[in-house]
């Protein structure tokens, strides 16, 4: 009897999975089953009362339509979030909508949809998917009608097409919607284009024409260097920064960026960019050339560099890493020559980054709250022998003004204490080399004594608070916990500029 | 041409109209100019004849048996004063005034514009508790018990005349609102009282005039002696007036019946506006002589340079000052430059039209909503178009039609107002969603000037006002994350008190913005 038939209850029948407007709609126990049966499966996480989703329902259901028209081996599927709350879980599911993608049913790794919202978007997000990401060439007509097509257009040569390199290739061409990918093996292509191995070719129609990638032959052909390679070469030499390129700039993830300020109105301001230009081929993938048109709408690009429009024509080279700036020590002309030389002095570490400061007032410490700037910061507030409070502020901050009466209370309070200073610095008008301040108005105790220790002050912003603080030497009273022991404002995550993605 | 006298009545709701009205009134002294020097031309001509015909009759050594004087004096007598008497040139003057007036009416403000305009006062002393005896002085004061307070200091103080304040009064006593009739109608009678006598054309209303009303205004308040003096003083000036006569025997009657009346005096309540049911906190909000004054000492509002990590943003970060949490409000300071705010305002001004609510299913003109607006769309000029980069880059929102609305410039009026209200639609029949693209999940809105007093923007629920910052930009978010619309984001624009209010606001929607602004774990946030 051991080898008796199974009874039919142990196993609970498979249930017909069923569809809404050409959507599948799974649940715990029809997931598994769809994930057998579609190879290629896109799942929307949605939440019944939630607006965006609702939003979204149409584009969604019109991208299944649009693919099934095609015929594209592809399904579309949603999942209601709170009501199957095992598999949010399952794969972490925190907002709504959350779209995942599975293929060939491994259910441990889905790949998050990073694509745009409407129903064409995601319809070409999973066209490259399940569909060919990079065109075969067979000959020279359609490799050139191929390169005539799009600005940018890449190419992959490679003498084995079953060669790992390619699925690393058309990898990433899964990604780069913005370019057009190509793909051929054909010995007589590779002659054409002048190739002996492996490579991967960018065309453009700009600056050099084209920008060959080759495939290192031991190592193979690594993901993140050739899209950092696509994302570099697609770049035009020299950029115009405007709101259309910023994007381009940035993404390139170059971090030192060359500005030319120039009035482009003006004829002999345009008579330089030539010289630019022809600096530029040599700091391809360090330094990023950007010209910067003051009679354009960049009146806060100067703001920030401190800057007036009437010093153009004048260079800055600015790190997005330190946020660092860099001006030219001499005032001399602006040539090729000079720019390379400018650029080789800043990468070297020959050129110090200047640091914005006013002059020190005379009365700087005549009233009760001395006022500090950057060239009389440091003597000040790392004096061993006073203990330093410190408002930096911003003029245009409301906060900052409306808090300026308890800050001269309490420097009334303490200007009999010798060893007690309050200051106030103007943190968008000096820059500091000890520390960058991120907002305002931050609070900051410098204690007497060596080490130059920064006390870092986060409680209410008043001036009974204050007095305790500065009472109890930089500490609050355990028994009386700060109201807001958050902290006042968030910290700029480390290459914050940089993202989170190594791939395009 | 009945549209061009529909919007002669809106000329009060926006200050560029009001502007617009300094040209014809130019035109005017003009005519009037024209007109003074034909009649001085005339009077000189008259007094060379007064002069000629006196200088005649001085002269008693000259006796009438001249035959020349003798026919001079009857040829006078017969034809000359005639000529003079019977003049056509006075005429003809004063036909050229009323001709070319005629010709300039049709660009004058319509009576409804003075009704709007006396409203707009009273709005303005409501809202901020002004003094009437100093508004009528030309200060803005607000007087609480002994306590007085400047709002606003002119640098040249321009005072009303007892006209002016008659008219006040008199659309408030048209609108049977007697609570502010009296105070405007008293200050009417003041003045009028001590330039007793004098005569000036211009003036359509007299110390009679105002006395009359102001009696009766206090009779329907309730204060029968007060009535009662006025009218005997209105009979010291117009013994003749027999209705006069009657209402002091009646006023007098009704006294003697009920000698109650002196101390039975009912204080006279302020219209309540039955819609508005956060009257008392919108006002005290919009008296604020800016944010709440303990904001500060949040630690979690502070401001900074915020790039939003947006590439177009990095050499340009944008000046951030976050007011509120829940719902979070941030201003964002210099978001436009002066050129660009100008160059909006110029693109808008010709195409501003009175501005509607959405009510219902239709669009109306109220009264709790005095400004004029125009939409612009990107394609009238490149800075809309860097403008709106600028929004996305900050917010990270889509901001491009049909996701967000077309920029809409709004130019506030004499004491131009917009009371509590939402943002985002409130009901499903709402015309904000004919767009298509859902509701308004947030607001940017960007002050394209400065104001010297008054135009705060009041969050009722959030109990904070925001004052007008030029160039500066506010953003709050409209809805919560699940698509249910924030009722704390009740608010309002404060009555500007002096000043020329321009804003422009983008509205942005729903659509486009899933996995900008995804709906987290909890319908709650």
């Amino acid at each position: 009897q051991e080898q008796g038939a199974r009874s039919p209850s142990e196993e609970p029948p498979e249930e017909e999975i069923p569809k809404e407007d050409g959507i599948l709609v799974l649940s715990r126990h029809t997931l598994g089953l769809a994930l057998r049966e579609h190879p290629a499966l896109l799942v929307e996480f949605y939440a019944p009362w939630c607006g965006h989703c609702q939003a979204l329902a149409p584009e969604y259901s019109k991208a299944a339509a649009v693919l099934a028209a095609e015929s594209m081996v592809v399904t579309l599927a949603k999942v209601d979030g709170p009501a199957q709350r095992e598999l949010a879980e399952e794969f972490g599911v925190t907002e709504y909508p959350t779209l995942k993608f599975f293929r060939n049913g491994n259910r441990t790794h889905p790949e998050e949809y990073t694509g745009p919202r409407d129903a064409e978007g995601i319809a070409e997000w999973l066209r490259r998917r399940v569909g060919p990401s990079a065109m075969r060439l067979e000959d020279e007509a359609a490799a050139q009608a191929l390169i005539g097509g799009r600005d940018l257009v890449v190419i992959g040569f490679f003498q084995d097409l079953q060669d790992e390199d390619v699925a690393t290739f058309l990898a990433l061409a899964q990604d780069a919607l913005d370019m057009t990918f190509g793909l051929t093996d054909r010995p007589r292509l590779f002659q054409q284009f002048g190739l002996t191995k492996d490579t991967v070719v960018l065309f453009k129609k700009f600056d050099e024409g084209r920008a060959d990638f080759p495939v290192d032959e031991e190592l193979g052909l690594d993901l993140g260097d050739l899209s950092r390679f696509l994302v570099t070469h697609s770049m035009r030499l020299v950029t115009e920064f405007n709101s259309q390129t910023s994007a381009k700039i940035f993404a390139a993830r170059i971090l030192n960026h060359l500005l030319l300020f120039v009035n482009q109105t003006l004829a002999a301001h345009r008579e330089l960019l030539a010289g630019f230009g022809e600096a530029a081929p040599r700091f391809r993938g360090q330094v990023l050339f950007v010209v910067v048109d003051v009679a354009a709408d960049n009146e806060h690009v100067l703001q920030y560099f401190g800057l007036k429009a009437e010093a153009a024509p004048t260079l800055r080279l600015v790190n997005l890493e330190t946020t660092k700036k860099y001006a030219p020590v001499d005032g001399g002309p602006v040539t090729a020559a000079s720019i390379t030389a400018f650029c080789h002095a800043v990468l070297n570490g020959q050129v110090k980054p200047y640091l914005l400061s006013q002059e020190i007032p005379p009365d700087w410490d005549q009233r009760p709250v001395k006022t500090l700037v950057g060239k009389n910061f440091e003597q000040v507030a790392f004096d061993e022998t006073k203990n330093v409070f410190v408002k930096f502020y911003a003029p245009w901050c409301t906060h900052c003004k409306e808090m300026a009466p308890a800050w001269e209370a309490l420097a009334e309070k303490y200007q009999d204490h010798e060893d007690i200073i309050i200051a106030e610095l103007d943190a968008t008008a000096n820059e500091l080399d000890a520390f960058a301040v991120h907002g305002f108005p931050t609070l900051k105790y410098f204690p007497a004594g060596p080490g130059r220790k920064v006390i870092e002050y986060k409680s209410t912003r008043d001036l009974e608070t204050f007095s305790k603080f500065l009472d109890n030497g930089g500490v609050l009273p355990t028994e009386e916990p700060p109201e807001e022991p958050a902290a006042p404002f968030p910290e700029p995550p480390a290459n914050s500029t940089m993202g989170s993605k190594e791939e395009l | 041409d009945p549209e061009r006298a529909a919007a002669r009545g809106d000329t009060f709701s926006a200050l560029t109209s009001v502007a617009r009205a300094l040209a014809p009134e130019r035109r005017l002294l003009g005519l009037l100019r024209r007109y003074l020097r034909g009649e001085e031309a005339r009077l000189r001509d008259l007094t060379r004849f007064y002069d000629k015909v006196l200088s005649l009759h001085e002269d008693s050594t000259t006796p009438v048996a001249n035959p020349l004087l003798a026919f001079t004096l009857i040829k006078r007598l017969q034809s000359d004063w005639r000529n003079v008497v019977h003049s056509l040139e006075a005429s003809e003057n004063i036909r050229a005034l009323k001709d070319g007036y005629e010709k300039v009416e049709q660009d004058l403000p319509a009576f409804e514009d003075l009704e709007g305009a006396a409203r707009a006062l009273m709005r303005l002393q409501d809202v901020y508790m002004l003094n009437v005896k100093g508004l009528a002085r030309g200060v803005f004061q607000r007087v609480t018990g002994s306590a007085i307070t400047d709002l606003y200091s002119p640098k040249r103080l321009f005072s009303l005349t007892g006209d002016d304040c008659f008219q006040v009064g008199k659309v408030a006593y048209d609108m049977g609102d007697y609570y502010h009739a009296i105070p405007w109608l008293e200050e009417a009678v003041s003045l009028f009282r001590g330039s007793y006598g004098e005569w000036k054309t211009e003036d359509e209303a007299s110390l009679e005039d105002a006395l009359d009303h102001l009696a009766f205004a206090y009779f329907r308040a309730g204060n029968v002696s007060c009535a009662l003096s006025l009218s005997r003083e209105f009979l010291l000036y117009s013994p003749d007036n027999k209705r006069m006569a009657r209402n002091v025997l009646k006023y007098e009657r009704l006294l003697a019946e009920s000698p109650n009346h002196v101390v039975a005096e009912a204080v006279i309540q302020r219209p309540n506006i039955p819609h508005l049911q956060t009257r008392d906190t919108y006002e005290g909000l919009c008296q604020t002589l800016g944010s709440q004054p303990t904001l500060y000492q949040i630690p979690s509002l502070y401001c900074s340079y915020e790039t939003n990590s947006n590439a177009y943003l990095l050499l340009q970060p944008i000046r951030k000052e976050v007011i509120h949490l829940e719902p979070y409000i941030a201003l964002y300071h210099d978001f436009v430059s002066d050129s660009e705010a100008q160059k909006i305002r110029e693109l808008a001004e010709p195409w501003l039209q009175r501005s509607v609510v959405a009510s219902g299913e239709k669009q109306l003109q109220v009264e709790y909503r005095i400004s004029k607006s125009a939409w612009l769309k990107d394609t009238v000029d490149p800075k809309l178009v860097t403008l709106n980069h600028r929004i996305a880059a900050l917010t990270g929102l889509d901001v491009r039609p049909p996701y967000a609305e077309y920029l809409q410039v709004v130019n506030y009026g004499i004491g131009g107002h917009y009371e509590p209200h939402f943002d985002h639609a409130t009901s499903p029949s709402s015309p904000l969603y004919r767009m298509k693209s859902g509701n308004r999940v947030a607001t940017f809105m960007i002050y394209l000037s400065s104001v010297e007093a008054g135009g705060a923007t009041a969050f009722i629920y959030a109990n904070l006002s925001v004052p007008v910052v030029r160039n500066a930009a506010l953003f709050w978010w409209n809805l919560h994350r699940s698509g249910e619309g924030d009722s704390d984001t009740l608010h309002a624009g404060c009555p500007v008190l002096v000043g020329d209010k321009w804003v422009a606001n983008k509205w942005i929607h729903e659509y486009g913005q899933e996995f900008r602004r995804p709906c987290s774990s909890s319908p709650e946030d």
